[in-house]
């Protein structure tokens, strides 16, 4: 009987054990998603500021926009770098741009980093180099961004959905104007 | 004693049935799958124009398009459209550059579409009006080999090979058309 018993005994320790297992696991997997990457279509109204007389405003709207690769984070408050570049050593000269920005993002009360409303708030720069063959010119522009969005999961993953403005300010010195857009982001989630 | 063993028996089995259940979609996730492999790119590659007096130099974009690939449920071959899309009228002037290409992948390894090599063909169309004066179209036909790499629940994906894009008088100085590119692509891959 006795050896039933522990035979019995060690059974159910055998059978509980996978079981255990897998819970830990999926423990762990419940705080595995580190990334949050994700590409988006935008489309934007353009008003150009500082010295422009005519045809001043504009409208736009492409995909993909910037590669988004948001880190994940335990509080309400997540970092999310994009960024976009572009180079060419074509021709005689080169044309380089590249516009790095880092976003940082707040959830709202009820939303989590996979659904619900969020804001958001970023500082970029919009660098760009160009030569004509002799000697290459640079110019960076300072521009700032904030906007509201929300994420509506999709089995995996999510439809991410932005409303936002962006100023870039005007460089007097390599005679850029200031911009303003006003605009809409829609893309898609994924988490790593 | 029979209480016993009729209590550890239930015991056993109420703890057998959660791991049982979880073998069971573990199973059945693999066969069932994702429906589309989605992923962006940086592409680095050496570009030679057939302008005259233009040089061959290095492009290096990102992100270059979006891949939308659509995963079969069996079978070594997997179609994969492409696209980028970019449009503004801002200035009073109206650029436009779409480029919808669609391409075949073959799988080559065991992985199947998850991981391994592949080879990849296929053709596209450069419909663009670069100057916001005159449109214009052309033909891209590309083949390469690839590889993609596990990385999370996504995957790293590296492609090199060559592009071959037809002639177009308004396209070619806006290094649309007119080129041969050999190079590489590396980017991440999504499934959903």
């Amino acid at each position: 009987m006795r050896k039933v018993t522990s035979t019995l005994v060690a059974a159910v320790a055998l059978v509980a054990l996978p079981h255990l297992a897998l819970a830990q696991r999926a423990r762990s997997a419940a705080s595995g998603p580190k990334n949050e990457i994700g590409i988006d279509l935008g489309a934007a109204y353009s008003h150009i500021g500082s010295g422009c007389a005519a045809d001043c405003g504009g409208f736009g709207f492409g995909t993909p926009v910037d590669i988004r690769w948001g880190f994940l984070s335990h509080g309400q408050l997540s970092f999310e770098p994009r960024f976009a570049l572009n180079y060419s050593s074509l021709f005689p000269g080169h044309e380089l741009s590249f516009n790095p920005d880092l976003n940082v993002i707040y959830r709202m009360k009820k939303s989590t980093a996979r659904r619900g409303m969020y804001l958001t708030g970023g500082l970029g720069l919009a660098i760009a180099n160009i030569s004509n063959g002799g000697p290459s010119t640079s110019a960076t522009q300072l521009s700032l961004n904030a906007g509201v969005g929300k994420r509506i999961p999709m089995e995996s993953n999510a439809w991410r959905i932005e409303g936002f403005l962006r100023y870039n300010l005007e460089n007097s010195g390599k005679g850029i104007p200031s911009r303003f857009d006003i605009g809409a982001r829609l893309g898609m989630s994924f988490w790593r | 004693m029979r209480k016993l063993f009729g209590g550890m028996v239930m015991a056993a089995v109420a703890l057998s049935l959660p791991a049982t259940a979880i073998a069971q979609r573990r199973a059945a996730a693999p066969m069932g799958g994702a429906k589309h492999e989605i992923g962006v790119d940086l592409s680095a590659a050496y570009v030679s124009p057939n302008t005259t007096g233009v040089d061959g130099g290095i492009a290096i974009i990102t992100p270059v398009d979006v891949r939308f690939g659509i995963v079969p449920r069996s079978g070594k071959i997997m179609w994969e459209p492409r696209f980028s899309f970019n449009f503004n009228t801002v200035g009073g002037q109206t650029r436009y550059a779409l480029t919808p290409q669609l391409n075949l992948l073959y799988a080559n390894s065991t992985g199947g579409h998850r991981r391994g090599m592949f080879f990849a063909g296929g053709a596209g169309l450069v419909l663009a009006d670069p100057s916001g004066t005159a449109s214009g179209t052309a033909v891209k036909l590309e083949a390469g080999v690839g590889w993609r790499k596990p990385y999370g629940s996504g995957a790293w994906r590296y492609e090199v090979g060559f592009q071959w894009v037809s002639s177009n008088d308004n396209l070619a100085p806006f290094l649309l058309a007119d080129y041969i590119a050999i190079g590489g692509r590396i980017g991440i891959s999504l499934w959903h």
